[in-house]
């Protein structure tokens, strides 16, 4: 019994770094999934259940504002813990952001800066407690 | 050294360590289109457009993917490996560089970073030398 991580981000290395990084949390983890952008998270998100994303925000096709969107619009899928991981240092595009209810963690960031945010977001859920399935 | 330089050079220098794990040595001269192994573009818009531009040095980008993926063997690299970490060290240098150069009351989009041609780099530049090889920073307003 785990929880089911989703990574969003256009870069395939960075996805594998924040995947390792998950890793070191004390979470346990069920699954762990990749999406290049976020239509493809959206359609990750509808096709099996998902307990916490973390969130690039400027990605090509569809990003992380636009995911974030349209994640909150979804009646199945707006439960849904969202970090974000980003440069992004606008205060108003975080407070868009933060209403939308993402946490967030400002690139570049340490390991340990990450997890200490999964775990914070992630005391309150329990494992494979569906936030968003079909 | 003017305010925005330092500026400009602190940031740099603080993304080159913690996204990148590589060792800043000081600042340097601009690296000469020859010297130039990856160039990436990232196009910014706001209350003005314009584009923060990358140039690696040799060694650079494999530097920092065996810090990323804690590989020890940087000496066969795949180039698509290469441009991946060069395109996320660009990403999040342009992120960071410019609230710090421009104000965070700004708000800027940023394309996704391009691979780019050498050139050389005129205007506002910054410019590091690494213990892994050398890099330098453009902006260029439109």
């Amino acid at each position: 019994m785990g929880y089911h991580i989703l990574v969003v981000d256009d870069n395939r290395i960075i996805r594998t770094m924040a995947m390792r990084a998950v890793t070191m949390s004390s979470l346990p983890i069920s699954t762990m999934v990749e999406a290049e952008n976020g239509q493809i998270a959206l359609e990750r998100m509808r096709a099996g259940t998902v307990d916490l994303v973390l969130l690039d925000i400027n990605m090509p096709v569809m990003n992380g504002e636009e995911f974030l969107t349209a994640l909150r619009q979804d009646a199945v899928l707006k439960p849904t813990p969202v970090i974000v991981v980003s440069t992004e240092s606008n205060i108003q595009r975080i407070a868009r952001l933060r209403a939308m209810g993402a946490g967030f963690v400002h690139k570049p960031f340490k390991p340990e800066e990450l997890v200490a945010a999964v775990n914070r977001l992630m005391v309150f859920m329990k494992p494979d407690a569906g936030a968003a399935h079909v | 050294m003017s305010d925005v330089t330092e500026t400009g050079l602190i940031t740099v220098a603080a993304v080159v360590e913690n996204l990148a794990f590589l060792t800043p040595l000081g600042p340097a001269e601009a690296l000469a289109p020859a010297d130039q192994r990856l160039v990436f573009a990232v196009v910014f818009r706001g209350p003005f457009t314009g584009r923060v531009v990358l140039a690696l040095g040799a060694g650079v980008a494999e530097a920092m993917y065996g810090n990323l993926t804690g590989s020890g063997d940087i000496t066969a690299v795949a180039h698509d490996d290469a441009l991946e970490v060069g395109k996320e060290l660009a990403n999040v240098i342009a992120g960071n560089l410019i609230p710090a150069i421009y104000g965070s009351e700004h708000e800027f989009h940023l394309d996704a970073p391009v691979l780019g041609a050498p050139r050389a780099l005129t205007g506002l530049h910054f410019s590091l030398e690494l213990a892994e090889g050398a890099l330098s920073v453009g902006i260029e307003r439109d």
